[in-house]
């Protein structure tokens, strides 16, 4: 089979899976935040900058295990942003490791500027905290602001296009996911950008109107526009990477998170598409949500809950991602591993709607390890006899 | 002049900047800078 063939293979196999349709075997999914450098003995120290260096070097490890579908492969910043951007909170290690440090630079009595604009508060207040240099030196903020056009559209944007077209020339990946069109929460933003873990957290409870509002007015600056028109299905699952849905109280996520998750939900399920929504933390007690929602209006990445008992109760109403833990690769002997990826394969398998992939993107040395190569071979063996 | 103006103003320029050999087509990556920035 060349690659071509193979690559409709796997592509024709990963669309039964959705669809809940038993295929031929399980399909493979990666989520490669650098972690696959690492396992080339590379780093993105030592290919930035050279686009097929850098593709080559992080798609390696797709040579050495079956890999079916792609969910992202490569970093969201650069070596060159990181030092033109001080103050940006995703880093590179010295060792190439990309790093994310939050950094919330909006105060707690300043709401009512974020609620009445949005864009210009951002503008005025917030990047004159975060990045200063823009400001006080005008040749200074051309240059930089030179570096962020050009490594946004080379060094990210195309990156991830040149390597996701490798992944499927030389080893028929598909990639299936859009990671230019992600979506999110305005508490997912508030969380993110604004006000951060112990800020957030706090204004909830201490100024939950206020926050509420905000809320309203971060959807109508991000999300109100593109709702209005119809998802543009072509372009793969729009990726949602959750962040504080595990530090709220179901009532709290229900209150406020949850309300906007639903809206983006079924602007995605009505235009024939799915929202491929990364679990990050522990759900298990906001699970219930999913059935709200049209069935497999969404791919479900499960991170730190347990797979099985996610599957369990959630694995007849939407498509879920996962099911190796980064950690158990590390930890445990590979026999282990084996078993417990015969149980989930007999477990979840049986009538498609699974996708098999880790909890948590590779993205330290290490994260890539024999085992987790081994893992992913056993399980596309497995399954293509079971 | 606001901080907000003051970035819009460095914008224009830069979409203008004939010396930069970055292609005026792709520089609509500077649209929307000031969310950009705030996720660096």
């Amino acid at each position: 089979m060349d690659t071509k063939e193979l690559y409709e293979s796997k592509y024709a196999n990963f669309q039964k899976a959705v669809n809940r349709q038993e295929g031929a075997y399980v399909p493979t999914t990666i989520t490669n935040n650098g972690g696959g450098f690492f396992w080339a003995g590379k780093t993105i120290l030592d290919v930035h900058g050279d686009q097929m260096a850098y593709a080559e070097a992080i798609t390696k490890v797709a040579g050495d295990m079956w890999v079916d579908g792609n969910i992202l492969s490569g970093l969201t910043t650069t070596p060159r942003m990181d030092k033109a951007f001080p103050g940006a909170e995703n880093k590179i290690a010295k060792d190439g490791t990309l790093t994310h440090l939050q950094v919330s630079p909006m105060e707690a009595d300043e709401y009512d500027q974020l609620i009445a604009d949005p864009k210009g508060f951002i503008a005025d207040v917030l990047l004159p905290r975060k990045h200063g240099f823009l400001f006080e030196d005008r040749g200074a903020a051309k240059e930089a602001l030179k570096v962020y056009a050009e490594e946004k559209f080379y060094n990210i944007g195309q990156q991830m296009m040149i390597t996701n077209k490798l992944l499927a020339d030389k080893y028929g990946v598909f990639s299936f996911v859009n990671l230019g069109g992600a979506i999110n929460t305005p508490l997912d933003h508030l969380f993110d950008y604004f006000r951060g873990f112990r800020g957030t957290l706090t204004d909830l409870r201490r100024q939950p109107a206020k926050v509420q509002a905000a809320l309203d007015a971060i959807w109508e600056y991000r999300s109100a526009d593109a709702v209005a028109k119809p998802y543009d299905a072509s372009k793969g699952y729009p990726f949602q990477p959750c962040h504080i849905p595990a530090y709220l109280s179901p009532k709290q996520y229900k209150e406020y998170y949850w309300p906007y998750e639903k809206k983006l939900i079924e602007w995605v399920y009505n235009s024939g598409s799915k929202v491929f929504l990364i679990m990050e933390g522990r759900w298990e007690k906001i699970w219930e949500c999913f059935l709200e929602v049209p069935k497999d209006s969404c791919v479900l990445c499960v991170d730190d809950d347990d797979f099985l008992k996610a599957y369990e109760v959630l694995g007849h109403h939407q498509i879920l991602c996962g099911g190796l833990k980064v950690a158990d690769t590390r930890l445990k002997k590979f026999d282990q591993i084996k078993d417990d990826m015969k149980h989930l394969v007999d477990t979840c398998a049986p009538g498609g709607g699974f996708l098999f992939g880790t909890d948590k993107g590779w993205v330290t040395p290490g994260d890539v390890n024999q085992n987790l190569v081994d893992a992913f071979n056993f399980v596309h063996e497995y399954s293509s006899k079971a | 002049m606001t901080n907000k103006e003051y970035l819009e103003e460095i914008v224009e320029e830069l979409k203008e900047d004939t010396e930069w050999e970055f292609p005026k087509e792709l520089r609509v990556v500077l649209e929307d800078l000031e969310w950009g920035l705030l996720g660096l």
